[in-house]
């Protein structure tokens, strides 16, 4: 529901460090957004574009890799996938917070909530 | 700082790793830090609009009122009538809202903190937007983070918003006298929230009466 202020912060960041290189383009922008973060890519997308209009950033493709979750479970030690149900009935898929492995609440989750900038390539 | 002599025309590929939403979570520990300085307990009570947070808040504070000495940040669009039910209960109230915003996060919390005599205070509830989604991205730097939801919802509330459970200690079924009426199953909420998350606390409540505002407060070990 951020997804807009997220995208302006996106290009704040991103037209800095062009104007910091003294760059005349933005060719590409790389971003990685975990499926764990409460952002939708598609929306992010939209508004970065629209964002990039009318500055030297408009010819930028934008790529986006979606992060899938990984956990460790701090009991068994297990590292892997968070287990995910496919709930036909709501036609949405139930994440569920506790090891595949032994049903531990325990469990850090190390990768999947991220929303990071990665690259940016820049025409000088 | 990185100095990179450019050519004209040249295209520079460059790696960045540049964390957006790191800048909240910085704050979120950095009030955390204040919080522990002062030994105040933080709860971050998030929960939709009409779920009963206010109400839950006004009795826990009620209940808790003698023992500590609380102080409450609405952050929910509360409004004035809220607020003087919450101080009327004897809790100290910081108006952090405008509004508009759909979420906290841990800068507004800060500037609220700043405002709180903290050396007074042993226990800080931190009401959160009425909102299942956006809170769930933006720790505030509390201790507990907790979900009111309410059977006037309706039966999916704990399946179709999953996520915001993942940070959650504690999930508070409120107006538990109305799930007859309303046709939903308290038990199902229960499975649905245990199912998502198996150590999470369920509590039931009706913050009308007061009645399992106490479960509450042992489930967070207040």
């Amino acid at each position: 529901m951020h997804e807009l202020a997220i995208s302006q912060q996106i290009t704040k960041v991103v037209l800095n460090k062009a104007r910091e290189q003294g760059a005349k383009k933005v060719l590409r922008v790389g971003l990685e957004i975990g499926e764990l973060s409460f952002l939708n890519p598609e929306q992010v997308e939209f508004w970065v574009k629209r964002s990039f209009e009318q500055t030297i950033a408009s010819p930028a493709k934008i790529s986006i890799k979606v992060i899938e979750p990984q956990i460790r479970c701090e009991v068994c030690g297990y590292v892997g996938k968070l287990k995910v149900e496919n709930e036909p009935m709501y036609y949405t898929f139930l994440p569920l917070f506790s090891c595949p492995k032994c049903n531990n609440s325990k469990i850090e989750i190390e990768r999947g909530r991220e929303c990071l900038i990665k690259r940016i390539k820049l025409l000088v | 700082m990185h100095i990179v002599d450019s050519k004209e025309g040249e295209i520079f590929d460059i790696e960045l790793e540049e964390s957006l939403l790191e800048k909240n979570r910085e704050l979120a520990r950095s009030n955390r830090i204040i919080l522990d300085e002062h030994g105040i307990l933080a709860i971050d009570v998030m929960g939709a609009i009409g779920s009963g947070k206010t109400s839950l808040i006004q009795r826990m504070v009620g209940n808790l009122t003698g023992k500590y000495a609380i102080a409450v940040i609405a952050g929910d669009l509360t409004t004035t009538i809220d607020a003087d039910r919450i101080k009327a209960e004897g809790a100290e109230v910081i108006q952090v809202n405008t509004g508009k915003e759909c979420h906290l996060d841990a800068y507004l919390v800060k500037n609220a903190i700043a405002e709180l005599p903290l050396e007074k205070l042993d226990l800080l509830f931190i009401e959160n937007v009425g909102n299942l989604i956006c809170p769930g991205e933006f720790p505030l730097g509390s201790h507990k983070r907790i979900v009111v939801i309410s059977v006037t919802e309706g039966p999916y509330m704990v399946v179709k918003h999953p996520y915001i459970f993942m940070d959650a200690d504690a999930v508070v079924i409120n107006k538990i006298d109305l799930s007859e009426a309303m046709g939903v199953s308290i038990a199902q909420l229960e499975r649905d929230a245990l199912k998502i998350k198996p150590s999470i606390k369920v509590v039931k409540t009706n913050c009308i009466t007061g009645e399992g505002v106490d479960s509450v407060i042992e489930a967070l070990d207040i």
